[in-house]
This record gives C-alpha cells, structure tokens and sequence, in this order.
C-alpha cells in the first residue's frame, strides 16, 4: 500500500514542479508588461507582411525600406530577397516575428485565426487587411497609407487605379458584345473563378463576360457538363505552360466548346499579375484585355498560331 | 515496485531537462533561467521564452493526454492497433472544427475553433457510447465497431463541407487538421493541463480494472470486477483527455499509438505503472516532436504530425524489433 501512495506521489509531484513554474513564468511576465511595447528605429515604422501582395503594395508605396519581414511566397520585386523570412504566406514562425520587433503586422489571411491573438498579445499591432474584392485594392492600399504614414501618396495610387479602372470600363463600352471567358485556376479537379472573386472583376473591367459570373462563389468545382453547356469563346489558362495548349484541346469532349474550336485558347501567363491583389492587376486587365480583343501581344499570338 | 518508481523518478527528471534545453533552442539559444529571474536587458528574449515556454507546456499537455488515451484504448479494447482516434472522435473534432470555420465563427472569438471542436468531439463519443450500450458481452467490439463506422461518417461529413467550402476556409480547416502547437492559448492550456492531470489520475486509479480487462471481459467478471462500468469509465476518460487534446491543438497522430507501446516494453504491462509514467513519455516525446518541427526549415514550419510518424516511426520498429530479436536468442539458449 505503501508504494502505491509513493506510485501516486509522484504525479502530486510533478504538478507542485509545474504550478511553480506557472507561478515564476507569471512573475517574468509583469516585468514585460512594464517594459516598452517596442523601440521605434529613427521614428520609422517597421512593418511585417504576412501576403506577397501586400509586400508589392508597401514597395509601391516606395515604403520598402520599413518592411523588415515577408513570406517566403514574397517574390516581386527583386528587393524582397534581401528582406528576412518570417514563414509561409499567412503562416509565420511567431518566435521569427517576435524576435523583428516589428510595430505592426499586415496580413490578408491567416491559416489560423489564433495568431492574430498571440501577435497583439505581444503589444504588435495587426491588420487584417481585405482582399476578396476589387475595391479591396485601394482600400487596404489606404489602410497601408496609414500604418506607414504616407497618406497622400497613397491617395495618389488610389485615384490613380480608380482612374485606370473607369478607363478600361469606358472602352468596355465601345465593344459590340462581351465574349465569354473561362479562367482555369486549375484542371484537376476543374476550379475557376465566381463572382466573389475579384479576378471575376477583372474579367468584366477587361471587357469580357466571366462564364461563372452568375455563381455566388470564390473559386469553386464545377462539373464538365456545366462548362459544355457555357460554351466558354475564350480559355485561358494561366497555370498551364505553353505546350499545354495540345492537351487542352485533346481533352474529352472539349472539341464541342468554341474556344476550342477557334483555337482561344491562351497559357504560360504569369500567375502572381491576375491572382494578386496588387499594384501589377492593372497589368493584368490590360493582358486579359488584349486577349479578349484578340489583340494578345506576340508571344501569345505565336503561341496561338503555332497550335494551329 | 522499486522498480516502477525507479522509472517514474526517471521519467520525471528526463521530462523536466528535456523542457529546459527545448525551452533554450530555437532561432537563437536563450538561457532559460531568464523565465525564472526575469530580468534581463534583453525583453525580446524574454517574451520568446515566455512564447516558447507555453507551447512546450501545449505540446507536453497533448502528448500526455492522448499517450494516456491511447493506453487505456488498447487495454480496453484488447486491441494492439487501438489509437486516441480510433472512436471517430478526431472526425467529429474535424467536423466541429469545419463548422466553425465554414459559418465563420472563428472571425467573432478565435476560441470558438477549439469550442466547436470539443463539442463535436462530446456529440461523436457520446453517440458511439449510446449506439454500443445495447452490446452486452460484446462491449469492447461494438464500441471499436461503431467508433470506426462513426468516424466514416464524419469524415464524410466533413468531405461535403470541404467541397462547398471556400478556398481561405478550405486552407484554414487543412491547417487546423494537420495540428500545430503554434498558438497555445494560455488560459486553455492551463485548463487543459489540470484536466489532463485529473484525468490521468482518474486511470490511475482504475488501472487494476484495466490490467484485469485486458485479458477479457470474462475474465473481467470472473476477477469480480464489472466489466461493462469499468470499460465505460476507463473509456469515457480517455475519450475526454483525447477530446480536450484535439482541440487544442489538432490532430496528430502517432502519439497516443506507440508511445503506450514503448511503455509496454519497457515496463512491463501493469496498468498502475503504466498510466502515471504514460504522462511523461507522451509529454516527452512531443516535446521533442515540436522541437524539431520548429527548428529544422526554421523560419518555416513542419505539421508535428509530419515528425511524429518519421522520427518516431523507426524508433518503434528498432525498438520492437531489437527486443524481440533478443527475447528469441535468450529462448533458443533457453532451450539448447
């Protein structure tokens, strides 16, 4: 019996160990509460980015030199290498993050919700900026404006991209009809685009009729059968690479579709200017228009041509 | 029984130098007697270890628990392959955890992920403790039965809710199933942890029952135990540790599977001895799990899970087989 109260002793033990350890961690804690929330460097604010679009809005900004930390997904433009990697997009190493002291964390998702908790926790700001809407662009640009204090020039860019956007919509105007497009994000299983999707909105402002405009969705799966009936003019497929283009019109039961037929089909397009919400999505609508007037530059044509 | 104390001393002092050197590593090695002194030019250094210090508290919880789980599982159950997860409860914590996610309650309170995914944890151990009371002398079968066809059933569930899902839903419920002790929340983990400590003691307590019942529910009764009311409860237990486990911190594998067969091989298979030493090993072993999935790519990281199975696979089977080989030799003498 003896041993057995010795048996049970011992997790009695273990638990006095870690309540005292509780007790002296919460010690440690009172005096970080006292202690300044963090240094300002040369009264610059020194700012994480948790999305690749956000790092090219901030250099946009021409506030490159504030962004002390980016994601390993960061590659435009070619200043990022230079800047620490704090993790996956939307997914940082928290010990990285703290050890930058930055003062405000910028993000448009998180993989898990709770490290905007743990981040505040720690006396850094978060912004969850939004990114599901075309006027979520400048919206989250003026939110930027004013984490990294340059207000007016953001509102500069913001009129500006307003201004280049009525502009595409005012030409939209001159064009008899809209053709339909179908934007593959991926062939297996088939997803595009909704009209939750700002790319969606690409598609209009460029002049063309996105297929899965009437779908209450992001980016969804759908079935053959619903993209046959759609009967999609032009196809672009901006994750393919060029020789896709073969496969594309060898897939069963595509031969019935137009854009097959005509040889619409368009691939090799740098994905990060159509499905970033950042400062190159103007160039984005203007590829996506040239492609829609059936004026896509060279490279494409030839593409086009060549499969012919 | 001097034996047995031997290894829980052991067990308690490894658990207690592995927690410090883990609490030093990381991006940069930090004394950890700065967490006790508290002073130090240094405050960034400070609040990592204090980040640090939680999660290893978050990882050592959850292998503890579902180490414990498991080995009540397999006593129960007379099932070697018995793991936490085997009555469907990580599918309804998944489901719980989806629905969560899916209607968005997660943008109102963070907290509502781990309360949804206890939640769905309860309504699934409940349901399979419901569907096999009927059983009788089956119990053990029917329950392994119907936890499994359950299972099968929220993962079908949860399959329908990925498919209709968005894609930044789709990302965050995958994140969330592959486990992670990133983002422990302070309050909860100590909640937990006490949990935990009560729960285990609770097995502690039934560990005669369950060396009894581990060699068949007839044999059970024969002892003059109730094999039905102490299955239930030894059941019932380490469904909850398994549960409050899931939801904070996902779902990671492996653990609560070989971590009590280690146990087993080490010490023997007396259940009283087994539960308390259950504790650390599984808070060890995880601890070093998290260790490596936060250092080794460092900034980025590994899903725990990912470790537990490739570092603590081979470790299983050298272990399993490294005695085995030796117990054959010693018969083969035996017998020469």
């Amino acid at each position: 019996m003896s041993s057995l109260k010795k048996c049970f002793s011992t997790p009695l033990i273990s638990i006095i160990c870690i309540i005292i350890l509780l007790f002296l961690n919460s010690c440690g804690k009172k005096e970080k509460e006292h202690a300044p929330s963090s240094s300002v460097n040369r009264g610059q604010v020194k700012v994480v980015s948790l999305a690749p679009s956000l790092t090219e809005m901030i250099f946009f900004l021409g506030k490159g030199n504030n962004l002390i930390g980016c994601t390993t997904a960061c590659n435009y433009p070619v200043q990022v290498k230079k800047i620490e990697k704090v993790g996956g997009f939307g997914k940082p190493s928290m010990e990285k993050l703290i050890s930058l002291k930055p003062d405000a964390v910028v993000a448009s998702a998180l993989a898990d919700k709770a490290v905007q908790n743990t981040i505040e926790q720690y006396g850094i700001k978060f912004y969850l900026l939004p990114s599901d809407k075309l006027s979520d662009y400048p919206e989250a640009l003026g939110k930027l404006g004013q984490i990294l204090k340059c207000e007016s020039t953001a509102a500069e860019k913001i009129e500006d991209f307003n201004k280049r956007i009525k502009q595409f919509r005012e030409e939209n105007k001159t064009l008899k009809r809209h053709p339909r497009v179908y934007l593959e994000v991926w062939n297996n299983p088939y997803m595009t685009v909704g009209r939750k999707s700002f790319i969606n909105e690409m598609i209009l402002s460029a002049g063309g009729e996105n297929i899965a405009a009437e779908i209450d969705k992001g980016y969804f799966n759908f079935s053959l059968e619903w993209l046959l009936k759609s009967d999609p003019e032009i196809i672009i497929c901006p994750a393919m690479s060029k020789e896709a283009v073969k496969n594309i019109e060898k897939r069963e039961g595509w031969q019935k579709i137009s854009a097959v037929r005509n040889h619409k089909i368009y691939t090799g397009i740098d994905n990060d200017i159509l499905y970033r919400l950042g400062p190159r999505m103007i160039d984005g609508i203007a590829l996506l228009k040239k492609i829609i007037r059936g004026k896509a530059d060279n490279k494409l044509q030839a593409r086009q041509s060549n499969e012919k | 029984m001097k034996n047995s104390i031997l290894h829980l001393f052991t067990a308690l002092i490894l658990t207690v130098v592995v927690f410090t050197i883990c609490l030093s590593i990381g991006s940069k090695f930090i004394n950890p007697l700065l967490l006790i002194t508290g002073a130090s030019e240094d405050q960034t250094a400070l609040i990592i270890l204090n980040m640090r210090f939680y999660r290893l508290l978050n990882a050592a919880v959850v292998g503890a628990a579902l180490s414990a789980a498991g080995l009540a599982y397999q006593a129960v159950l007379r099932n070697p392959l018995a793991e936490p997860y085997i009555l469907g409860i990580s599918g309804g914590a998944s489901v719980g955890a989806a629905v969560a996610i899916a209607f968005k309650l997660t943008v109102l309170n963070a907290l509502f992920l781990p309360a949804s995914a206890f939640a769905g944890a309860m309504i699934v151990l409940f349901t399979v403790m419901l569907i096999a009371k009927g059983a009788g002398s089956e119990y053990s079968t029917n329950v392994i039965l119907s936890g499994v066809v359950i299972g099968s059933v929220c993962s079908s569930i949860l399959m329908f809710l990925i498919s209709v899902m968005d894609m930044h839903a789709l990302h965050n419920i995958t994140w969330w199933m592959l486990g992670s002790f990133q983002t422990p929340d302070k309050i909860m983990v100590t909640v937990v942890l006490i949990g935990v400590i009560f729960g285990i003691i609770l097995l502690f307590l039934f560990g005669r029952d369950a060396n009894v019942l581990s060699f068949g529910e007839e044999a059970a009764f024969h002892f003059g135990i109730s094999p039905k009311v102490s299955a239930f409860i030894l059941l019932g237990t380490a469904s909850l540790l398994t549960a409050a486990a899931v939801s904070i911190s996902g779902i990671i594998g492996f653990v609560g599977l070989i971590i009590p067969h280690i146990l087993r091989r080490i010490s023997g298979a007396d259940h009283r001895k087994l539960f308390p030493l259950s504790f650390f090993a599984g808070a060890l072993f995880l601890m070093i799990c998290d260790s490596f999935a936060r250092t080794v790519i460092y900034p980025t990281e590994i899903p725990v899970g990912v470790i537990t199975a490739s570092l603590g696979g081979p470790f299983f089977l050298w272990l399993i087989n490294h005695k085995s080989r030796k117990g054959s030799r010693k018969r083969r003498s035996n017998s020469a």
